[in-house]
């Protein structure tokens, strides 16, 4: 089986090589056959990963521990979830799974693509091709996760525990969809400028994989967070933390070019900036990659110190270098159509947009790699911690948050003065009423009083927009009003399905600035039937429990949580200990409402004494960042729904490119 | 190719976005200033002693074995790292991540006071959390 697997891996190497050359070949002989076969092998590459990757899988479940990256990562004891997490759980695994995804990715694109877009396709092949030779070529002469030990261990030595909880099995391949999902519209761009066919086909063609790995992204962000916030120890939900911050990048790249690229579709302006923004996405999640698993900067997350990191950055040369030549050499048929004449109008709100993110981007960026470059130029490591990240990212996340409000009220081109009060006045009279009430309830902060009242705005423009689209259908056909709202969306579902993700990015927000700003914390110490004050909940200390199994021997204190008077529910933290692991491990419990978590850790317990100390967080809002994900969710689902007027007109540009290049 | 891009653009938002860009770099200038934090080994930071109570520091070291005394009812620890080199002492009181065990990588960030270390964050790596180690610690097994 692990020879199996390890001849599969060579074969993946030897199948794509061959599609990269065949593909690029192909193109510029213009070889019908040479085309067909690099997409073919592309194919097998596919299927042969697949195998490796259930080989890999099955030996997990098999505890084969004479194979090393299965005696690091698992053990007899773990349920059968983890021992498939534990693919993920190493470098050679992740590295695997990084490529498996781009694999499957890759055969979607051709089966989608090889008859429509001819002319791109052996390009996109190619390119993808070369990406997953350079993985490959990793995974077999690096890290080989089927390398046997010469011996057989009687156990494996299991994960850690703190990566045995269900979000180890979804969080990575989550982010990894994310990451490489990217892949498709670089390579799209890619194709664009080798075959000289720079128009709007090939965004048009990548919409929905660009919003597929945004969203991904995101969500790899978000439980990435959520497993932080529950899991004591990791700094919160987010901590500037490299890793994170890697993550952040592309995802804020990504989003900068999904708004920039309407401008393209629409004004067919912004094209070099488009090709830019698509190229930083990708080095960035190259970077991502690179960053996580090369211990160039030490981090909580620093799970792979391997020699990865000078090949993989050999990579991001070779790609920054090999697309910004590309990009150079077609410059002169990237040029703008449009002018970009007016400060209030649509287009420009998206200049500043994009200008925000990317700023934003930067200055993550900066301060990531400022160790590195401080120990590289003056031989001392400088880090900057979360107050730099702050400091600057408030200010501009704020500005952002501002545009997102004013945008869809302003019309393209240019808007004039009367049309802007009319459609400013009752968001703007919401976000005053909603700052009198802020001042009301004595928050004096500037920063939060800012941050609310230009949430307030956004939400009050975004349902006004809701609301005056529905009654103007309304009054045209007569439905009632919520079938009225029903067809508005449907029929315009990138525009209401973007607002949709703006109320969610409303709520993430009112989440952070709640929890950052107001949060509370205490620490208590008191026996078996005393109670204390948190907020507005009394706290009893009702009991202890403890129980044992093979797997882990575990300790809690049982809380009752009442609030003016009402018993509303029980808080249980505790702490496990894994027996194969000499690590205790904090088990925190949260009382959860839409108001505020109320976060509670058992520090410690004295037995003889009887005495628990615990100590609570109470953080406000918190909820509404979930929430907020799950609207940016649903809305990213109503943007990215097929669509026949999207798809006619997809077909109709196809068309004119084709006679262009005829 | 930014110069093919500006001549689209109106000048009025040409100095617009001049005026941002300046007012960014100000922002990341200054925020950068305050919150720059030196990043030492055990002995690099035990042979450049802080010339003030101020100077705020960022420690990379392991934990002693048998160096960690905490008290019941008490948040925190106190213990010593160190690189190999030098030994520090360090007291920190709030709630200990579950990786802070003996020989664990520590990154404590604090000042020194009255020759201990005083750290308002501490960030702990298992010694084996999610690296493979050696093969040779396979070898005591049969």
């Amino acid at each position: 089986m692990p020879q199996f697997g390890s001849l599969c891996l060579i074969l993946a190497l030897i199948a794509s090589a061959w599609s990269l050359v065949a593909s690029a070949l192909g193109a510029l002989t213009r070889s019908r056959s040479l085309i067909t076969s690099g997409e073919r092998s592309s194919l097998a590459v596919t299927a042969v990963l697949g195998l490796a990757s259930s080989a890999l899988c099955v030996l997990f479940l098999k505890d084969r521990f004479d194979v090393e990256y299965v005696a690091s990562y698992s053990s007899r004891a773990m349920p059968a979830l983890f021992k498939v997490a534990a693919f993920w759980g190493g470098h050679a695994g992740s590295l695997l799974l990084w490529v498996l995804v781009l694999s499957v990715f890759s055969a979607i694109v051709i089966v989608q693509n090889r008859h429509q877009n001819r002319g791109l396709i052996p390009y996109v092949v190619a390119t993808l091709s070369g990406i997953t030779v350079f993985f490959l070529v990793l995974l077999n002469f690096t890290s080989d996760p089927f390398d046997l030990l010469g011996f057989t261990p009687p156990d494996g030595k299991g994960l850690n525990p703190q990566l045995q909880t269900p979000l180890m099995a979804i969080h990575p391949p989550t982010l990894y969809l994310g990451y490489v999902g990217v892949a498709v519209p670089y390579a799209f761009a890619m194709a664009a400028l080798l075959s000289g066919r720079v128009g709007d086909v090939w965004i048009r063609t990548t919409r929905r994989w660009t919003l597929f790995a945004w969203l991904f992204l995101g969500v790899g962000l978000l439980l990435g967070g959520y497993w932080a916030y529950i899991e004591l120890g990791w700094g919160g939900y987010w901590a500037w933390d490299p890793v994170e911050n890697a993550a952040l990048m592309p995802w804020l790249t990504a989003t900068a070019f999904l708004h920039s690229v309407m401008i393209q579709e629409k004004k067919r302006m912004l094209k070099v900036w488009n090709m830019s923004l698509i190229i930083l996405t990708f080095t960035l999640s190259i970077f991502g990659t690179f960053l996580t698993r090369s211990g160039v900067i030490s981090s909580v997350h620093a799970f792979a110190k391997s020699g990865v990191g000078t090949v993989l950055a050999l990579f991001l040369g070779t790609v920054i270098t090999f697309s910004v030549t590309l990009l150079v050499w077609r410059l002169p048929r990237l040029q703008s159509e449009g002018r970009l004449d007016s400060f209030v109008s649509r287009e420009s709100s998206f200049l500043f947009n994009n200008l925000l993110l990317v700023g934003i981007c930067f200055a993550v960026f900066w301060g990531t790699i400022f160790p590195v470059l401080s120990e590289a130029v003056r031989g001392v490591k400088i880090t900057v911690g979360p107050p730099f990240f702050n400091t600057v990212n408030f200010p501009l996340a704020m500005a952002l948050l501002a545009l997102t409000g004013i945008c869809p009220l302003i019309a393209w081109r240019r808007a004039s003065a009367s049309h802007l009060m009319r459609v400013f006045l009752y968001p703007a009279s919401l976000a005053m009423a909603v700052f009198a009430l802020l001042l009301i309830l004595g928050i004096r902060e500037l920063s939060p009083l800012v941050a609310f009242t230009l949430c307030a705005f956004v939400l009050g423009t975004m349902f006004y927009e809701f609301y005056r689209g529905s009654r103007a259908r309304q009054r045209s056909t007569g439905e009632s009003f919520p079938s009225a709202l029903g067809k508005l969306i449907g029929k315009n579902r990138r525009r209401y399905g973007g607002f949709t993700v703006h109320v969610g990015v409303v709520f993430i927000l009112m989440g952070v600035v709640g929890s950052s700003f107001f949060r509370q914390e205490a620490t208590f110490s008191l026996r078996r039937g005393e109670s204390f004050q948190a907020g507005r909940y009394t706290i009893r200390f009702q009991d202890t429990s403890s129980s044992s199994d093979a797997h882990m021997d575990r300790f809690e204190a049982i809380l009752a949580l009442s609030r003016g008077g009402q018993e509303v529910g029980l808080l249980q933290p505790g702490r496990n200990f894994y027996k194969s692991f000499n690590q205790p491990s904090t088990e925190v419990d949260i009382y959860s409402t839409l108001r505020e978590d109320l976060y509670f850790i058992l520090i410690d317990f004295d037995a003889q004494s009887g005495l628990a100390t615990f100590k609570y967080y109470l953080n406000p809002l918190i909820n509404w960042i979930w929430i907020g994900w799950i609207v940016l969710f649903a809305g990213t689902h109503v943007a990215v729904w097929p669509d026949s007027r999207e798809r006619a007109l997809l077909a109709r540009t196809r068309l004119i490119e084709e006679r262009t290049f005829a | 190719m930014m110069g093919g891009m500006l001549a689209r653009i109106s000048p009025k938002i040409a100095i617009s976005i001049a005026i941002l860009l300046a007012a960014f770099s100000i922002l990341v200038g200054l925020s950068f200033r305050g919150s720059m934090v030196y990043y030492l080994t055990v002995s690099e930071f035990l042979a450049h002693p802080p010339s003030s109570l101020d100077d705020h520091f960022r420690v990379n070291g392991k934990v002693v074995p048998g160096s960690i005394s905490k008290q019941s009812g008490v948040l925190g620890a106190g213990f010593q790292m160190t690189d190999g080199q030098g030994v520090l002492k360090v007291v920190f009181r709030k709630e200990l991540p579950d990786t802070f065990v003996d020989e664990a990588e520590v990154v404590v960030e604090g000042s020194m006071n009255n020759g201990v270390f005083e750290a308002h964050t501490l960030l702990a790596k298992c010694p084996s959390k999610y690296e493979s180690q050696e093969k040779a610690s396979y070898s005591a097994s049969p």
